[in-house]
């Protein structure tokens, strides 16, 4: 007689409970080897950020600010050799050498103060005789080039006093060597009338320092349009009741790379050019997208006596060859009314070349032209900053 | 009959296997579909962007171009990765639109014009949610498939990048 299972479904229900002991176990193991392997994870990444902290500081001590949130230093350093090529001579000098170190201190999130010192060795170049175009003296100068505290109250309104860049245009709101093509400014903005040096410096169109107050501020303008502005007062010529006021506003419309600037002002050239006042005003054009780096400026000067109105603009393309490189040309025009020389005329041409974005190294050549006398020299630069 | 038992049974389990392995992923996967990364900020943050308007203040705010959250009283603080993680790459392409060698001469003129530093670096996933948990207008960037480590007081904003290929 054939033995009668009586349960027919336990062999296989059995089979089942023993198949999913063994997977539930093979996931439990499965999840505890995962949970061990994140944890070594996170301990080696603990390990890692001990070690770079370690590696950082060591057994020196900490800075720490008195009572700021936040103090970040920084700076660069620039040298540059220059030779000369003019009728009578060919000369050539390591004509200038600069350190700046930024200084940032982060009292809460709405009030804030920067300051730049400024250490530099400069030989300016003298180009009272264009037959002969020399060195002057090694000028040593220590300054306290920007000092200001900023309030935020909100992002399309801040306060700014003390010293700071008047920001007008392109160039002399970037302003510092880690991020020029070249060196010397723009003439309109390094040239003093009446002064046959080329000193950059106070009385260009528009003094480039402002000690005083400014309002400033950036906003959104329909979908992707931003317009940045500002208004100023403020003196910095030996004479400190010498007042400059000034304003501008620019719009980078969307992702084009397009950017253009309105600039006016009004300025007292002081004691230089008998206390003459006059307005100037400006316009700028910046094209930075992909390969091409494109700036231009045109300031207009209305003098009111004295001396004649000026004019003083450029252009300058650039191309970026890869990340590394960039080529530039720039035509450089200014009538400078009494300087006595007529018009000038600069073209320059250079290539910069970046090992590392935070090392910029120069070779530029200048053609520089004067109308009055019918003179002109040549000059070879090549420089070096390194920022940090 | 006895072979209809044990193919039962197999099925059953392999079944039983399949349910647990992509329980476990299942998120992942479904966050890859938008993109390999995304943009995680503190979840008391009120900002209403969407789309186009949150990349561009995402954009702003790294930049430093502005400082607080558009229609919140919240000061913006963001974090980047290391310069050679995935996630950097991808933002610095797909969000800021910039190529890295832009965003070096961008912040060497923030640094130069206010004094302001480029954002800091986190590098561990778990640090950088923790740090975005702890500031309201924190803002940061991760591997979707990093996510399930997300701890609360923090949210997505949205993700960016090619999805991973399998």
């Amino acid at each position: 007689m054939k033995k009668q299972n009586l349960f027919p479904l336990a062999q296989p229900c059995a089979s089942v409970g023993l198949a999913l002991l063994l997977i539930s176990g093979a996931a439990s193991a499965q999840a505890d080897t995962d949970r061990i392997q994140e944890l070594e994870d996170r301990i080696d990444s603990l390990e890692d950020q001990l070690l770079d902290v370690d590696e950082r500081v060591g057994t020196r001590a900490v800075v720490h600010a008195f009572d700021a949130l936040q103090m970040d230093f920084g700076g660069f350093a620039t040298q540059r050799v220059n030779a000369v090529k003019s009728d009578a001579h060919t000369r050539a000098a390591f004509d200038m050498g600069q350190f700046e170190l930024f200084l940032k201190a982060i009292i809460d999130d709405d009030w804030e103060f920067f300051s730049i010192l400024e250490f530099k060795r400069v030989a300016s170049l003298n180009e009272s005789d264009t037959k002969d175009v020399q060195f002057g003296s090694i000028a040593n100068k220590a300054d306290l080039e920007l000092y200001w505290f900023n309030y935020r109250l909100a992002d399309s309104l801040q306060f700014r006093a003390g010293r700071f860049i008047a920001e007008h245009g392109i160039i002399n709101v970037e302003h510092f060597q880690p991020t020029l093509l070249h060196l010397d400014y723009p003439m309109f903005m390094r040239k003093k009338p009446g002064s046959g040096s080329n000193n950059s410096g106070s009385l260009s169109f528009f003094e480039r320092f402002m000690v005083g107050a400014m309002a400033h501020g950036q906003t959104s303008v329909g979908d992707d349009n931003s317009l940045v502005y500002n208004a100023y007062i403020g003196t910095d010529k030996q004479n400190g009741m010498d007042y400059q006021s000034g304003a501008r506003a620019a719009l980078s419309w969307g992702h084009s790379g397009l950017t253009t600037g309105l600039n006016f002002g009004h300025g007292n050239h002081g004691a230089v050019v008998n206390g003459n006042s006059y307005d100037f005003w400006g316009v700028d054009l910046l094209y930075d997208k992909d390969a091409i780096l494109w700036k231009n400026e045109l300031y207009a000067s209305k003098e009111d006596v004295g001396t004649e109105d000026r004019l003083g603009w450029y252009t300058q393309p650039a191309v970026r060859l890869a990340d590394k490189w960039i080529a530039f040309y720039r035509y450089d025009f200014l009538d400078n009314a009494d300087l006595g020389k007529g018009d000038q005329t600069e073209h320059v041409v250079g290539i910069n070349y970046l090992p590392n974005p935070l090392v910029r190294l120069r070779a530029t050549a200048t053609q520089a032209s004067f109308d009055l006398p019918d003179d002109d020299f040549t000059s070879f630069q090549l420089s070096a900053t390194i920022s940090f | 009959m006895k072979l209809i038992k044990l193919i039962t049974v197999l099925a059953i389990g392999l079944l039983l296997s399949l349910q647990a392995v992509s329980a476990g992923t299942g998120l992942a996967q479904e966050k890859s579909e938008d993109g390999r990364f995304a943009v995680v900020i503190n979840a008391k943050n009120e900002f209403k962007g969407e789309g186009k308007d949150a990349r561009d203040a995402v954009r702003r705010l790294f930049l430093k171009d502005a400082s607080t959250w558009s229609g919140t009283k919240h000061k913006a603080k963001a974090f980047d990765r290391g310069a050679k993680d995935d996630a950097h790459i991808s933002f610095v392409t797909d969000v800021l639109e910039m190529k890295e060698s832009e965003l070096a001469k961008h912040w060497i003129m923030v640094k130069q014009k206010s004094g302001e530093t480029r954002p800091r670096e986190v590098d561990s996933d778990r640090s950088l949610f923790k740090m975005i948990a702890k500031y309201d207008g924190a803002l940061g960037f991760a591997e979707t498939s990093s996510l399930e480590d997300l701890p609360e007081g923090t949210k997505v904003l949205f993700t960016f990048g090619e999805p991973e290929k399998k």
